[in-house]
């Protein structure tokens, strides 16, 4: 080996989970991800999703070192996170939505006394991050509670806070908005778009959450039963599945549709009296070709175009 | 290795300031653990009472080795408080949280917290230790060299036991719960080591000298310090089965870790 490679690499990882109901029944074989590959580049955003079970977080406890790969390598920060967990982890931030890494019952002040010693963080760079951090995250007046009586969007902040505060360059968020209010979701992905932009630390989020996503990822990486589906910038991804584009449009009288044949790959359904969802796949057939078909109907009082959701993309893909 | 020793200081310096935040839960585990080792106690001499020496060990060379067990039971529980109960963190796949953390994962999970109430142990052990070694005249036959052999004694038994209560959490990670496996591997051998162990059949003898090598923490030290075994250098069998055991245990330990399975969410 040269130079470490930074980043993430996977390539051909697998992980087969073998359980035995009783200790001589014969072996359950069930393939959580089956060879999969991709790589993440140092700065990158990347929006991790697939539907349940899809193996989304076993993948992410692979590239952590807490699950041993049955099949293929993975190197994060061109370390090994099974054979070099130790020093790979100091490298990494990781928070899991749903289970706490601070210490229950102690104040978040202390939690972060002591990830200073378990992280060997130097005086002066601490002082310098542990101040960004709370300033960023608000945590100022919660600094003196257990982390016990926060509610989850206080512990969710804290938890971010104790998952950067080494500088990690790379960040793993396993659903970190998972139960939280619109208001929390929108300062969190303010926060995280900062620490992406400005610091450069490279984020793997997964999330079940589209607006998470539509939001915050460049890039996007879906999987489904341990496969990957798709891999890319969501356009790519919409062009990819493609979803129809659609627009809603409102005539100023009921339209003539006895006779009328809409052109190929354009279909039309009432949502009124008068007004139509028309769908239409925009490779096919443009806009204002659309329109002129829909003029000889009637006249158009109103339209709006509508954008696909990310949801209904996604959707397709599963 | 001086760095671990550190962070393992501050760990549980935080975990006794988390633990201060249940004084009553301190408090009452005191008192249980003083209710029980009364009875253990209490038991045993009523036994010697009925029976007369056991297998050539007079009560004050049983009371001696009782207070050897117990304050090496104490030592190695003070800080496998997290290892007894080590089911918890399989079942719930708490062990994530474990292995995230820069630091070896055994390490991380023993300084999760300190069980201090066996401090008491360690002292009524170490009293008994020091009665029943005035009142067999220990230090007139032995002098000093008593107190060296007791204090290799006490470590290596609490390391054998600690080696014992890791390779139970260990197993967990075939078995998942080890609650059924604690009484065959952990308390049974326990009370048993109260006794001496030439009172057991061949089997059993041999088990703890070998699998279940408790024989190397209470009886063995126990017999050549009171005379009933020829060789002092014996006592080096202690310290050796303490290095052999804890490195064995510390082998399954990572082999297990690599088996983990973690939980879905």
């Amino acid at each position: 080996m040269s130079q470490p490679v930074p980043g993430i690499r996977a390539e051909g990882l697998s992980k087969e989970f073998v359980r035995r109901s009783r200790w001589f029944s014969p072996p359950q074989r069930t393939v959580a991800v089956e060879n999969l590959s991709f790589r993440i580049e140092p700065g990158e955003f990347v929006g991790f999703l697939g539907p349940n079970g899809a193996g989304k977080s076993t993948t992410i406890k692979m590239l952590v070192g807490i699950l041993h790969p049955t099949g293929g390598r993975v190197t994060v920060n061109g370390l090994s996170p099974q054979r070099e967990r130790i020093e790979l982890v100091r490298s990494l931030g990781i928070v899991f939505g749903q289970r706490s890494q601070l210490w229950w019952d102690l104040p978040l002040r202390e939690s972060f006394e002591i990830l200073r010693a378990l992280y060997r963080i130097p005086a002066s760079a601490y002082r310098v991050r542990r101040a960004r951090l709370v300033d960023l995250l608000e945590l100022a007046p919660l600094l003196d509670q257990p982390v016990r009586q926060l509610s989850l969007g206080q512990r969710m902040r804290g938890e971010l806070a104790g998952a950067l505060l080494h500088s990690p360059p790379v960040l793993f968020l396993d659903e970190p908005t998972i139960g939280l209010d619109i208001a929390v979701k929108s300062s969190l992905r303010h926060f995280l778009r900062q620490i992406n932009r400005e610091d450069g630390v490279t984020i793997l989020l997964t999330t079940h959450d589209m607006s998470d996503v539509e939001q915050l990822c460049s890039r996007m990486l879906v999987i489904n039963h341990g496969r990957k589906v798709f891999d890319g910038a969501r356009a790519e991804l919409e062009a990819a599945v493609g979803v129809p584009h659609a627009v809603e449009v409102s005539f100023e009288n009921p339209p003539r549709l006895e006779g009328w044949t809409p052109p190929p790959t354009v279909a039309m359904q009432a949502t009124g009296t008068d007004t139509f969802l028309v769908e239409f796949n925009r490779e096919r057939i443009s806009l204002a070709q659309v329109l002129e078909e829909l003029r000889t109907l009637g006249t158009i009082r109103d339209l709006a175009l509508k954008e696909p959701s990310l949801d209904r993309v996604i959707e397709e893909l599963y | 290795m001086a760095a671990w020793w550190n962070i393992y200081r501050i760990l549980v310096r935080y975990s006794i300031r988390a633990e201060r935040q249940y004084p009553w839960n301190f408090f009452f585990n005191l008192l249980f653990h003083v209710l029980m080792l009364t009875a253990e106690l209490a038991t045993v001499l009523l036994i010697l009472a009925r029976v007369g020496p056991i297998a050539g060990w007079s009560a004050k060379d049983i009371i001696f080795l009782f207070g050897l067990v117990t304050a090496e039971g104490g030592g190695f529980r003070i800080f496998a408080a997290e290892l007894h109960d080590f089911d918890k963190y399989l079942v719930h796949g708490e062990f994530d949280a474990i292995l995230i953390r820069p630091a070896p994962s055994l390490l991380s999970v023993i300084t999760r917290s300190i069980d201090i109430g066996q401090a008491a142990m360690i002292l009524q052990g170490l009293a008994l230790l020091a009665w029943a070694s005035w009142r067999l005249h220990l230090m007139a036959v032995d002098g000093w060299a008593v107190w060296l052999a007791m204090g290799l004694a006490l470590v290596s038994g609490s390391v054998i036991w600690f080696a014992m209560v890791t390779a139970l959490a260990a197993l967990g990670f075939w078995t998942t719960r080890t609650d059924d496996l604690a009484p065959v591997i952990l308390y049974g051998p326990e009370t048993a080591a109260q006794y001496p162990l030439s009172i057991y059949p061949q089997a059993i003898r041999w088990l703890f000298f070998s699998v279940l090598p408790i024989g190397f923490g209470g009886y063995l030290p126990a017999a050549v310090i009171l005379h009933k075994m020829a060789g002092s250098w014996m006592i080096v069998g202690s310290v050796a089965a303490a290095a052999a055991s804890l490195a064995a245990a510390l082998g399954l330990w990572s082999w297990g870790v690599r088996r983990y399975t973690s939980t879905g969410t």
